[in-house]
């Protein structure tokens, strides 16, 4: 057992004894309110994730029993988490109104943030994969959420096999950490793979972290992902886009910061191993986006590529900068996304689909909203003032300066190169979801459902630009995100 | 036949990998997907068997996070098969069929 300190439960897990409370409200009010009063619903699940989003800035942290960790990572992604919860639920408020499986559809959605955020507090590998499980769970139901679409139900069952092959190879894995070292937890683990692990040891471990990098669809565990994307509906492909990640990153963060401190034996190899699979995402995503011809695709790739570049800041330096890096640009990659995905959401409305072929014509139907587009994707981009560059910058700047410093780790340099490299290419393939969305000509446009925006969608995209400028205009955000890590 | 060690944790770690192993097969060879799904459940209960089969070497300290892993992998199991067989019923309802190469559609 690990010497942590035990906090109470009920102050350490506050935020999800609110979110769970918020779920369980929204069952019960979607059986028995009447047909008519069901956009209540939305405003129930709504309240109970601001309510656990207040609560996590509050919540007391500490440890209990070596499984919940509740650190300053914990705190960012699990406010992030509510946050895009709670934005996601807001902007289909309006057409959930109509839908009469509305509240199903908020508890799948509630589910994927409870289960997130005890991933993101995950401090033992069985925690870890219960976490990621409910998440997961949730996300191929949502992946599925389109009555009567085939493309829809198909995005959904791969996302599921898929998703229970990686689960059971984690836990076959997980089981044989615990039989060669005797325990479940991070720091445990750690104590045993320090010193020149045994083969089997290195094996079981990298079965545990397929699991945790098919969540985060790394190369090559990453072949779901635009399939999913693509036929999920774009709200859908947010939430699981963003949600789950966010999670697993906290948790891996964690893992990294507590099984192998620097000076280790074998934090050199863990360092080579994770900066290639890190380079390997950044150079496949990019090259296979070029090639696509629909947007949520793009996205798809984009978001493995970002996820490659987030690995590689973790590779470069388990310690506090690096865990800055990927922080911030965890917030920049969800703030963009989510707006990205919004905007998408919409065209998809209207369109029926977000191929680039649908796309055409967008900027003379609907100019405000194609604007937002391309100021969301040129961030994930990472063209400057947008928060993007920042993000791209700091973990650059991580992995140069390790590389460089440190002979040991001069691979870092050229992972940074490759990262360089892959971010022009990646931006060449967003420019293609823009060429189609701007100057793509069609004349008579389709529009299935002419409605205006909803005032809930106006307000979150409204959030997500302003967050997009002001995290890219905020300069010390890594001293600060930094200053957060540092709670323990 | 295999030798049972001392504790007996051999017999229980040899037939965990064969069900694994069989699980992969399945998951990788199968087209239809039930017997992918199939394929998951083997895998999962092969964790499960591991789990407990570990569990037990390392009770005799104390230890019982095997047997309550062992707990959650069968709790979770039966929850993604709901889950699993709900959506290959989804997609059947559409395609009337629900072999991987014939109900594809999403590709790049």
């Amino acid at each position: 057992m690990i010497a942590t300190t035990t906090a109470s439960v009920t102050v350490v897990l506050a935020p999800e004894a609110v979110m769970a409370g918020g779920l369980v409200a929204t069952m019960v009010a979607d059986m028995v309110l009447p047909v008519n009063r069901r956009g209540i619903l939305g405003a129930i699940a709504f309240a109970g994730c601001m309510a656990a989003l207040g609560m996590s800035l509050i919540a007391s942290h500490g440890g209990l029993e070596a499984m919940i960790e509740s650190d300053g990572i914990a705190l960012l992604a699990r406010a992030t988490i509510y946050a895009v919860t709670g934005l996601v639920i807001l902007t289909r408020h309006r057409d959930g109104r109509l839908d009469p499986e509305h509240g199903a559809w908020l508890v799948c959605v509630l589910s994927l943030a409870l289960g997130s955020s005890c991933a993101a507090l995950a401090n033992n590998l069985v925690s870890l994969w219960f976490g990621l499980e409910i998440a997961s769970l949730a996300g191929y139901v949502l992946a599925a959420w389109s009555a009567g679409d085939r493309r829809a139900a198909e995005a959904g069952m791969k996302y599921a096999l898929f998703g229970g092959v990686a689960s059971a190879l984690m836990l076959f894995g997980a089981s044989h950490v615990y039989g060669m070292t005797g325990s479940l937890d991070f720091a445990g683990i750690g104590r045993v793979l320090g010193d020149a692990p045994s083969a089997a040891i290195v094996a079981a471990v990298c079965l545990t972290g397929a699991g945790i990098a098919y969540k985060l669809a790394i190369v090559p565990l990453h072949a779901w992902a635009p399939d999913v994307y693509e036929g999920a509906p774009a709200l859908s492909a947010a939430l699981v886009g963003i949600v789950p990640k966010v999670g697993a990153v906290a948790a891996l963060v964690r893992c990294l910061g507590t099984t192998l401190p620097e000076g280790r034996p074998s934090s050199v190899a863990l360092a080579a191993a994770l900066s290639a699979l890190a380079v390997a995402s950044l150079v496949v995503a990019a090259f296979t986006a070029l090639a696509q011809r629909d947007a949520k695709r793009v996205l798809a790739l984009s978001g493995i590529g970002h996820a490659g570049a987030i690995l590689l800041a973790l590779a470069a330096h388990p310690g506090r900068d690096a865990a800055a890096a990927s922080a911030y640009y965890l917030l920049t990659y969800a703030v963009a996304n989510l707006g990205a995905f919004v905007c998408l959401a919409e065209f998809e409305r209207e369109r029926g689909s977000c191929s680039f072929q649908a796309l055409a014509g967008a900027l003379r139907q609907r100019p405000v909203l194609t604007t937002l587009l391309a100021v969301f994707v040129l961030s994930l981009a990472g063209l400057p003032p947008l928060a993007g560059f920042l993000a791209k910058w700091g973990v650059l700047r991580i992995a140069l300066e390790r590389g460089m410093a440190d002979d040991g780790h001069a691979f870092l340099v050229w992972a940074g190169v490759a990262m360089i490299a892959s971010a022009a290419l990646a931006a060449w393939s967003y420019l293609l979801v823009l060429r189609a969305a701007l100057f793509g000509a069609r004349d008579e446009v389709a529009v299935h459902d002419p409605r205006s925006m909803a005032s809930g969608t106006r307000i979150v995209l409204g959030l997500c630009l302003a967050a997009t400028l002001a995290l890219g205009l905020w300069l010390d955000g890594f001293v600060r995100i930094a200053d957060v890590l540092a709670i323990r | 036949m295999v030798e049972l060690g001392p504790d007996g944790l051999t017999g229980y770690l040899v037939a965990a990998a064969v069900l694994f192993v069989a699980g992969v097969f399945a998951a990788v060879a199968r087209r239809n997907a039930i017997g992918v799904l199939i394929g998951i459940e083997l895998m999962l209960n092969a964790a499960a068997l591991q789990f407990t089969a570990y569990g037990r070497i390392h009770a005799a300290t104390g230890d019982v996070q095997g047997q309550t892993a062992g707990v959650f992998v069968v709790v979770v199991a039966a929850a993604e098969a709901v889950v699993a067989l709900a959506l290959l019923f989804a997609v059947y309802r559409s395609a009337h069929d629900i072999d991987l190469e014939k109900t594809r559609e999403l590709h790049s």
